[in-house]
């Protein structure tokens, strides 16, 4: 094959493999950044660098995971670039770093009040949105990608490049966080009847 | 019939009892009973289906039976069911996937004739 015979075929097989994958690259940078138009930056960029790397690509693997590490390697650096130094407190400030309770002290409370948990039908998607934004990154993103876009802890583990106790460690941490937050913001609006103590 | 014996069917314990009253859910010679700090121990891995197939079973047989447990497994279950619905019906808009591909004509990649429309997910 000739070298644009070959160009020509790696570029039919990235239209092919990649960019099917174009609304699960939009809604991760979306969850990922918090605003569309940083989400839209962030597609435009992991495509624009996945073309430009495709040779590194192995055909027929997890082409979504590759384009989702893409996409949050390009995040991080934005975000690395862009970051004040007051926001790297806030978020150090917002994580929780104390021993991890192995039963979830929000569901106790939520037990008494909605065993059914169904307060969380009067949480509207744009406080879910917001919420999960207000994670810090690395809770933030095992929580994406587990919960919302179903990848195993193995394959977040080699997305994130981090061993896999980390990512189950980020993920419950990130999950008790959120729910924490959902919890809170149930009980400010009079969703489900919070306890005597934090009324 | 409540959600709690639902589950416990869906859950399929052939020799299950079906009263309600062992909380921890011991008595079944189905799988080895665990105690309600070991199930809450597992339950984030259970739901994330990332147990090996007897821990799972052991983490399943004790819900299914235990009243004290369940509840914590149901709203584990609703809150992400929330997060996973948060995001339905959210697409890619048709303009990114237009400039998308203009990126990419002009990276070299295949050049565009006329209005060529982005592949579907």
């Amino acid at each position: 094959m000739t070298g644009p015979e070959k160009e020509k075929a790696q570029t039919a097989d990235f239209h092919e493999e990649a960019l099917p994958h174009m609304d699960a690259v939009f809604r991760f940078a979306l969850r990922l950044a918090g605003s569309r138009d940083l989400a839209e930056d962030l597609v435009q960029e992991t495509f624009l660098r996945a073309f430009r790397s495709w040779e590194k690509y192995t055909p027929g693997t997890q082409c979504k995971s590759w384009l989702f590490t893409i996409c949050r390697n390009v995040f991080l650096r934005q975000r690395e670039r862009g970051q004040r130094h007051d926001e790297i407190v806030s978020e150090n400030v917002d994580r929780s770093s104390g021993p991890f309770e192995v039963v979830n002290p929000v569901w106790v409370k939520a037990v008494k009040a909605d065993p059914e948990g169904d307060f969380f039908d009067a949480i509207v998607d744009e406080v879910v949105l917001q919420r999960i934004q207000e994670l810090p990154e690395d809770y933030r993103t095992a929580v994406i990608l587990s919960d919302l876009e179903g990848f195993s802890y193995q394959e977040i583990a080699e997305m994130t490049d981090v061993p896999v106790g980390t990512v189950k460690s980020r993920l419950f941490r990130g999950r008790r966080v959120l729910q924490g937050a959902l919890y809170d913001y149930a009980v400010s609006m009079g969703y489900i009847k919070g306890t005597p103590d934090e009324a | 019939m409540t959600v709690f014996d639902r589950l416990k069917r869906l859950l399929g314990s052939p020799d299950a009892p079906t009263s309600h009253s062992e909380e921890d859910g011991r008595g079944s010679g189905a799988c080895k009973p665990i105690s309600c700090m070991e199930a809450m121990a597992r339950l984030q891995e259970y739901l994330d289906r990332e147990l090996d197939e007897v821990s799972h079973q052991e983490a399943a047989h004790h819900f299914s039976m235990c009243q004290k447990c369940f509840p914590h497994l149901k709203l584990e279950e609703r809150f992400r069911d929330l997060l996973h619905h948060s995001q339905e019906g959210e697409v890619c808009p048709d303009h990114l996937k237009e400039q998308v591909l203009e990126l990419l004509a002009a990276e070299g990649g295949e050049p565009r004739e006329g209005k060529e429309r982005p592949p579907p997910a």
